[in-house]
């Protein structure tokens, strides 16, 4: 049985896709961090998942009041400063790691038409 | 990318103008009458969910009650509950305090320490001392025994949240607060006057010190967002051989 592939299915594409994501992901992170000190304000979620295309990130508000009653002026609104800090670093070092394998594939690619050239 | 340099930018403007409020706050501590505010917030969505970070909506001032402390002054007065003194200023515009810090002039009015006249009140130049009742009436003593001379009445917005802050602890009625209503001290579910005390301002150092370290921590954190966006713009330039 034949294996069809997507046109667009190739290394390449799904380390790019993950690179979107990571991006995406910093988005999110940061927004949650920007409104830390919003009133009201319902953080939101990442789902990342697969597809066949690569992966993508559903963003999702997460509603139910997970905020406290406080003290006038005194943050606490839902979002955890120390998860959105984490996911910062952990999307930029994903990013890093998606682009590190386009340039790899971008290399192998090199170096067969290069291969192929000398014969 | 660029989202997220622009939202965690936006966080670190915000929270610059949320330490603009607090350090205003700490810095009129000791200030009689004056009345704390904070900083208001609000994410902000561009349709289809993108997001674009957060504002700084501007201070909104909190009337609380402030503490209530023994002051040694000749005419110092409190408010007990909610309600403002009505001054005059010398152009005849009106403006609304919590400070009672008042004096008399040598026209024999109560006057502020900016100067204002307390409408309402006139102590006759003959009167050796004068005291203030719960109720605002300012009972004169004269050489020949004691007599009224007067009401202080207190004025109730119905919204003093939305009164302007004209500085001095000072308070202008606007056309959003409502109309000014006078009320007579000293119901029983009504403010109250106290003669021989002061109002201190309801910021408390504690608080103001706890948001200090949180609008920092928020600042740094916003700070690291922006390192990151810009770290993976670099590791995006990186893709290009040269």
């Amino acid at each position: 049985m034949a294996i069809r592939y997507h046109a667009r299915m190739d290394g390449i594409a799904w380390a790019a896709s993950a690179m979107v994501a990571a991006r995406t992901r910093l988005e999110i992170a940061t927004q949650n961090l920007a409104n830390v000190s919003t009133d009201g304000f319902r953080p939101i979620a990442a789902h990342g998942f697969l597809t066949a295309l690569g992966v993508t990130i559903s963003r999702e508000r997460v509603l139910e009041p997970a905020g406290s009653i406080r003290a006038a002026g005194l943050v606490s609104n839902g979002v955890d400063a120390i998860a959105e800090m984490i996911d910062v670093l952990a999307a930029e070092r994903a990013f890093e790691s998606a682009q590190k394998a386009v340039a790899a594939i971008d290399a192998a690619r090199q170096k067969s038409a290069e291969a192929a050239r000398i014969k | 990318m660029d989202r997220a340099l622009f939202a965690a930018a936006s966080g670190m403007a915000a929270q610059q103008r949320n330490l603009d409020t607090i350090a205003d706050n700490l810095a009129n501590a000791d200030v009689v009458g004056f009345k704390g505010s904070a900083q208001r917030f609000a994410e902000l969505v561009a349709p289809g969910e993108a997001v674009l970070g957060t504002v700084a909506l501007g201070p909104r001032t909190l009337f609380a009650q402030g503490k209530l402390a023994r002051s040694p002054g000749p005419f110092d007065l409190a408010i007990e509950g909610p309600g403002f003194f009505k001054l005059v200023d010398a152009h005849g515009r009106l403006r609304y305090t919590r400070d009672g810090a008042f004096s008399r002039a040598a026209d024999g009015t109560l006057r502020n320490a900016q100067d204002l006249r307390l409408a309402g009140v006139r102590i006759p130049a003959d009167a050796l001392s004068a005291t203030v009742g719960a109720d605002g009436n300012v009972e004169a003593t004269f050489s020949n025994g004691k007599r009224t001379i007067g009401q202080i009445r207190l004025t109730e917005f119905v919204a003093p949240e939305r009164l302007r802050d004209v500085g001095g602890a000072l308070f202008e009625a606007t056309p959003d607060s409502g109309k000014p209503r006078e009320v007579v001290p000293g119901s029983d579910d009504g403010p109250k006057l106290r003669f021989g005390m002061l109002e201190e301002s309801n910021v408390t150092i504690i608080d103001a010190m706890m948001q200090i370290l949180t609008a920092q921590r928020a600042y740094e954190s916003n700070a690291k967002g922006v390192q990151a966006a810009d770290e993976m713009l670099r590791i995006a330039n990186n893709l290009q051989r040269g």
